[in-house]
């Protein structure tokens, strides 16, 4: 038999079969929910951000009129604010828009904010709340393509591929092929092939497809190269899976146990090692506690309230940059605020430092531990590549903690002088504005990922395929 | 004759290997589970509790200072850990622990710990009822899937029905031979697991608490039945042992790892709640122009002055005895409550309706509905949550009027100098929850219930109607 007969052959088996089909109806289904679940909470997202940006103009101009007048000489104006009034009335939202690929995953972005109304308080002040979402819905997560790519596709892919050795044996067609003057590791390879290929190309259509579907703008910056990466992540996980179909099916066992054994090992990587990972992780490295921060802020801003003004002109001599004649104007209430609150953090600077880090060991022992698990690999790839990773989170955070630095060295000299806004401070003021991660950073960390998920895959791929030419007709 | 059927699958299932590994297995896991769970519970309620202690302490010893001053400072109060939360930790770490109590505002609950975690985190909690409502069923459908299947695809079921033994004695029998062996299995374990570290931990309110414990137990019994009867109707219903297994893996599939999400997906397009930042300006918006949009605050500052005067007979401020400013803050406290009420009731109402629809989504998945049982009597849901948060803000509204109240009694309009004595602030009383009864829990748990009981029903039915194999 000639190679592509034989092809034509298998591919023409799996086509007048009806579970192929059926399957592939119901995976189309589920990805059309996840891609639609992933475009409406997208959409969510930017009409959220649209109000609040548009919010936030209006109230610029406003502003920026009134001060305009002023400085014309317009008495008629309302007279401009001073210190902190003026910075808080000057204050817009900094965002985080959802990256080019959002549609694909929701990922943390449930979880984390992605806007933030900076002031010059403290973060844990203008931080003060949390996103709204029912916790019963956190606690489930969200289905959406990474979702289905994690979980639900895998089951496809083992779904056809459970019984290409075992099937043969059950029909007693097995006898037959071997007979053929092809060898049986051939046949075999060239029926997973086919099979294999018909599940990826699918599924690869449908992810491209669900991404273009919900908007996904291929021009923009990085889609292409996010949306190469998100194939080549759905491609590498699908490989792993087929590698121990394979493994499985070298086994020789019967059709039954074979997929039996096969939802065992999907099983323990979807849900079985993630959640012990999660276990022993966060019992081995407890997550620091922010009850004890809640305390251990109350405690610090009282004490540095006791010391009253001894705290305030302390500050203010360590900050001659700030305050050039050292001391506060008498009923400079917010200066001496300031003050107060400023040398509470300072206080409170290795308590943060030691949450921070308790934080990072944990994290640096979860990422080392996935590699335990590519189900771990493959949602944290898709959900990178999404822009809705936790990392980009990071990236977002720690440009805010610069705006928010920048902001209070902005205004805190005009809150000490009690200084009324002027036009050209209202110009000058600091912006934000969100810069992406470099795809370089991105293309890195998913990269690292995928080869994670190769190793194993080699490794049970080259086992199986090594064992399957010892398959028998009779099973072992 | 059933007896015999029982005792016979029974004997069979403990001379099967493959029960006692799985059930070895699945017990050490769940022991595991209730040991780590109660550690990490007893931990957190101690934080907690000593955290409440601390922050009572600071507004103790606040020192003198201005009623109002005080108010603003405030107290922080901290969610207490439920006796049985160690079983199921719900949603505990995805609702804040903590607010904080100040004057003006109500404040929401913040520092979710789950924002503190790892990305893998969110695959799932190891906890025993992860156990009880996602491997306990995967080991009914295995133990279960060839009762029925396996007898008809070797020939032997229609021998036993040519010899005369009745369909449905032999689904009893079987039911109840594979129930026993379970149960032979889970029931002293779990009683024995949950009873030690129940009695270590102190169970909390007596009663209520082995209550809800022996609550629990039965919607698990319950569930677990459930399950049986499917598996026996598939295997009943089914030509041969692997559409049998397929069709029940399916089904463990689809009702533990897919339902749940689609579900929670679809609970919140059909019942949407705000951004915070949506959230935030209406009650700001609310606040500022007055609830019907018509009532600018200065309208009702003038009323409120009218009426002020009139209650103490005066014709002007200044010759008021009390101290307007808090007669006028304890009004406008009065009128934000409202708000508060409005905004915070819809956004938890907007919840309820999105956990009615997840329980009555249980007729797909019956996970969904012991679930959210499980959680409800565990005090780890979000109606637990609610309560607490309405506890603690109807605590803050009493603070606040106290120190407006005591501001108003002590003080003429106009003296924000003034200071109270130190040891004003220990004669309020601390925060105490009281937490609320089962029968409470149980009222938003109706769906729930419902659709457990009418799986049993459908299940049962399928398999009562099973019809015998033809023996001719």
């Amino acid at each position: 038999m000639k190679r592509r007969s034989l092809w034509r052959t298998e591919w023409r088996l799996l086509a007048a079969d009806r579970t192929p089909w059926l399957l592939l109806l119901i995976f189309g289904i589920v990805t059309a929910y996840g891609a639609w679940n992933g475009w409406q909470w997208a959409h969510f997202q930017r009409a959220t951000l649209t109000e609040i940006v548009d919010g936030d103009t209006m109230r610029m101009v406003r502003l920026d009129s009134l001060l305009q007048r002023h400085a014309q000489g317009d008495s008629t104006a309302k007279v401009p604010p001073t210190g902190a009034l003026g910075a808080s009335m000057a204050t817009t939202h900094a965002v985080l828009a959802p990256g080019p690929l959002a549609t694909l995953a929701v990922g943390a972005s449930d979880l984390f904010p992605y806007y933030a109304r900076v002031s010059i308080r403290s973060k844990q002040s203008f931080m003060a709340s949390d996103e709204i979402e029912n916790p019963h819905n956190l606690l489930a997560g969200r289905f959406d393509l990474a979702f289905v790519m994690v979980f639900i596709y895998p089951l496809l892919l083992l779904a056809l591929t459970y019984n290409v050795v075992s099937g043969e044996r059950d029909q007693g067609t097995m006898p037959l092929w071997m007979s053929q003057p092809v060898s049986p590791r051939r046949v075999l390879l060239t029926k997973l092939a086919v099979r294999v290929g018909f599940v990826l190309a699918i599924t690869l259509g449908l992810s491209i497809g669900m991404a273009i579907v919900t908007g996904v703008s291929l021009t923009a910056d990085g889609a292409v190269v996010r949306l190469a990466l998100w194939a080549l992540a759905v491609l590498a996980y699908g490989l792993f899976w087929i590698a121990i179909a394979v493994a499985v099916n070298a086994l020789g066992r019967s059709s039954a146990m074979n997929a039996v054994v096969l939802l065992g090992a999907w099983l323990l990587v979807v849900v079985v090692i993630p959640s012990t990972i999660a276990a022993v992780v966060t019992t081995v490295y407890p997550s620091p506690s922010r009850v004890a921060l809640t305390t251990a802020l109350r405690r610090a801003s009282d004490e540095a309230a006791a010391k009253g003004d001894k705290a305030v002109s302390q500050f203010l001599a360590e900050h001659p940059e700030m305050a050039q004649s050292g001391t506060l104007a008498a009923g400079n209430a917010w200066g001496r605020t300031i003050a107060l609150q400023e040398q509470t953090t300072a206080a409170l600077r290795p308590t943060f430092a030691a949450f921070d880090s308790a934080l990072v060991a944990q994290r640096t022992a979860a990422d080392r531990a996935r590699v335990l698990s590519p189900a771990i690999l493959l949602q944290d790839a898709l959900h990178d590549v999404a822009g809705r990773g936790i990392d980009r989170y990071r990236h977002y955070d720690a440009q805010l903690d610069a705006y928010h630095q920048a902001w209070q060295a902005f205004f805190f000299r005009r809150v000490f002088a009690d200084q009324a806004l002027t036009a050209a401070d209202f110009a000058a003021r600091p912006a934000f504005t969100y810069v992406e991660e470099s795809n370089g950073s991105v293309v890195r960390r998913v990269l690292m990922l995928l080869l994670l998920v190769l190793v194993p895959t080699v490794v049970i791929g080259a086992w199986g395929i090594g064992r399957l030419t010892r398959v028998s007709v009779h099973g072992s | 004759m059933i007896r015999r059927i029982a005792v016979k699958e029974m004997t069979e299932m403990f001379r099967d290997g493959r029960f006692r590994w799985a059930s070895a297995l699945l017990l050490g896991l769940m022991l595991v589970a209730l040991a780590t769970g109660a550690t990490n519970s007893r931990a957190l309620a101690r934080e907690h509790d000593a955290a409440q202690e601390t922050m009572r302490g600071f507004w103790v010893n606040q020192g003198a200072k201005n009623p109002h001053s005080a108010a603003h400072y405030g107290l922080w109060v901290f969610k207490p850990k439920m006796p049985l939360s160690f079983v199921d930790y719900g949603v505990d770490n995805y609702t804040g622990v903590t607010t904080w109590l100040e004057a003006h505002k109500q404040n929401e609950f913040t520092r979710r710990p789950a924002m503190d975690q790892a990305s893998v985190a969110r695959f799932g909690e190891w906890t025993a009822a992860a156990v009880l409502q996602l491997l306990v069923p995967l080991l009914i459908v295995m133990l279960a899937f060839p009762a029925f299947a396996g007898e008809r695809e070797t020939g032997t079921l229609r021998q036993l029905i040519a010899l005369g033994v009745p369909m449905r004695t032999l689904m009893m029998g079987k039911a109840i031979g594979l129930a026993s062996a379970l149960a032979a299995v889970l029931v002293p374990a779990t009683i024995l697991g949950v009873g030690t570290l129940a009695i270590g931990a102190n169970f909390g309110r007596g009663t209520d608490d082995v209550l809800r414990f022996a609550a629990m137990i039965g919607a698990y019994l319950l569930y677990f039945t459930v399950v049986l009867v499917i598996a026996l109707a598939v295997s009943a219903r089914t030509t041969g042992v692997r559409i049998a297994l397929l069709t029940l893996l399916a089904f463990w599939t689809v009702n533990s790892l897919v339902a749940p999400r689609a579900v929670a997906d679809l609970a919140r397009r059909a019942y949407p709640t705000p951004s915070s930042f949506a959230f935030q300006a209406g009650v700001q918006r609310d606040t500022e122009r007055g609830l019907d949009g018509h009532n600018p605050a200065d309208a009702r500052r003038k009323a409120v002055e009218e009426q002020a005067l009139r209650e103490y007979r005066t014709i002007s401020l200044d010759a008021l005895p009390v101290n307007f400013d808090a007669i006028a803050m304890q009004a406008s406290e009065e009128y934000a409550n409202t708000v508060f009420d409005k905004h915070f009731g819809d956004l938890y109402d907007q919840y309820r309706a999105q956990n009615t629809l997840t329980q009555w989504s249980g007729l797909v998945s019956p996970l969904l509905a012991v679930r959210s049982l499980s959680m409800g009597l565990a005090g780890t849901d979000i109606e637990q949550h609610r309560d607490f948060a309405v506890q603690a803000e109807l605590y803050r509204r009493g603070l606040i009027k106290w120190t407006n109240n005591y501001f108003r009694d002590n003080t003429r309009t106009g003296e924000w100098d003034w200071k109270a004595p130190p040891e004003l602030w220990a004669k309020y009383q601390s925060f105490v929850y009281d937490a609320p009864g089962m029968s409470q829990t149980l009222r938003h748990q109706g769906a729930a219930l419902s659709v457990l009981a009418i799986w049993l029903l459908v299940a049962l039915g399928l398999l009562w109607s099973t019809p015998a194999p033809r023996v001719a």
